[in-house]
């Protein structure tokens, strides 16, 4: 097994075998392997009965990197010798595998395995989902003061038990952790905008308004429809008989063109908004943070974003400021 | 050259009959062949080593098909060429 049989050791097994002197079955060795050599080299193919084919097969030249110094070095086009070993050969020494067979896998295992990741995920998705509004509520009981230490400690036990749980599952599968923050952020978000929303409800400068008196037509009628609409966009202005104007304080990174989009359905409009706020404002290209302007009514500029008319008056203006700013 | 061609340059190298090559030259490829079933390796001086490699057993993908075989692992006869003939082959111009 694995021995290295030299020349010499084939000698001695060919005269064993063949009957024949050392000498003859050394000479005969010898000139059998120049003769392939010199054919091999000649013919460039030869084919030993029994044994197998050797072959030589161009190699072209290619570039490489000397490990050593990192230069760039041509190795040259060259022969390189194939083995084909003939059939019988190769079926006597593959002998002891011979009984394998090639089979047909039906299953994908990696597939399942990235199925089954995935479950995981959406499972520890839903944990979270599930153990945020608990947490929730722990904190509200925590900011109502409690006078007996028992219900204090009780709770406070609990916390600590869930947060363990919870610290638990999240350092399970690491996965599911990048995606629980996601949606923690998402929560939170979502909980800002809601909490925003029940605010501008609560402002009376909207409440003043009278919803429930107008009269809100059916979609089907066309002239009706315009009517409805202009009285919406009545509502959405500020009432003018208390001449109050309504203001609205930049974010960072917000433009004017986005507040006059959210504002007047139309992005053009945003020239109005830099005109009502000359004083204040150097620069519409570069408007700071927290810097309160005022948003005119649509009414006083004429702003109304389905008129292609009113749109171009807008146009025209920027046009006429831009000169200014370059 | 095939081995036909091969028997009758040695014949006439060695001043042998055809048969008597032919032979001698059975006998030595069954030799070999049965030291390589042996998983021995078999080296020639000046000219290289055959010798028994197992390839691992593989997962194929039929591109085709997209059918996913499982190839067993083999043994197989590789050929290892000799500096010497490493040598001589890069002197050949192409």
């Amino acid at each position: 097994m694995n021995a290295k049989i030299n020349l010499q050791d084939l000698t001695d097994l060919l005269v064993e075998k063949s009957g024949i002197t050392k000498e003859e079955a050394a000479l005969f060795l010898n000139e059998w392997f120049d003769a392939i050599e010199e054919a091999l080299l000649n013919d460039q193919i030869v084919k030993i009965k029994n044994l197998g084919s050797l072959k030589l097969s161009a190699v072209s030249d290619r570039e490489s990197i000397d490990v050593a110094t990192g230069n760039r070095v041509l190795i040259p086009a060259h022969y390189k010798i194939n083995f084909i070993p003939d059939n019988t050969l190769a079926q006597a020494v593959n002998e002891p595998f011979a009984f394998f067979e090639t089979v047909e896998l039906d299953t994908d295992p990696e597939i399942e395995n990235t199925k089954e990741e995935e479950a995981e995920a959406e499972e520890v998705e839903r944990e979270v989902k599930e153990e945020l509004p608990e947490e929730w509520k722990e904190e509200k009981t925590e900011e109502i003061p409690i006078d007996e230490e028992d219900t204090i400690d009780e709770d406070w036990e609990k916390k600590l038990r869930h947060h363990a749980k919870r610290r638990k599952t999240i350092h399970k599968v690491k996965k599911g952790c990048t995606s629980s923050i996601y949606i923690l952020i998402l929560i939170i978000v979502a909980g800002l905008f809601i909490y925003l929303y029940l605010m501008e409800k609560d402002n009376p400068m909207f409440n003043e308004i009278p919803y429930t008196e107008q009269y809100i037509p059916d979609d089907s009628d066309p002239v009706a429809f315009q009517i409805r609409d202009s009285i919406l966009q009545d509502s959405l202005k500020i009432n003018p008989q208390k001449e109050e104007v309504k203001t609205r304080t930049i974010r960072a990174g917000e433009r004017l063109t986005l507040i006059a989009e959210s504002e007047y359905g139309h992005k053009a409009f945003w020239i109005y908004l830099y005109e009502e706020n000359k004083a204040v404002m150097e620069n519409p290209n570069n408007v700071p943070a927290g810097l309160i302007i005022k948003i005119p009514p649509a009414g006083k500029y004429g702003i109304n974003k389905d008129d292609p008319e009113s749109v171009r008056k807008a146009r025209e203006l920027t046009a006429k400021y831009a000169t200014m700013w370059d | 050259m095939n081995s036909a061609e091969l028997v009758t340059a040695l014949s006439q190298k060695l001043q042998l009959s055809k048969t008597e090559v032919n032979k001698r030259m059975d006998n030595t490829v069954a030799l070999i062949t049965a030291e390589l079933i042996k998983s021995n390796s078999v080296s020639f001086p000046d000219f290289g080593t055959l010798e028994v490699k197992k390839r691992e057993e593989r997962i194929s993908v039929n591109p085709a098909s997209g059918k996913r075989m499982l190839v067993p692992p083999k043994l197989v006869v590789k050929f290892k060429v000799s500096n010497t003939l490493k040598e001589k082959l890069k002197e050949i111009k192409i």
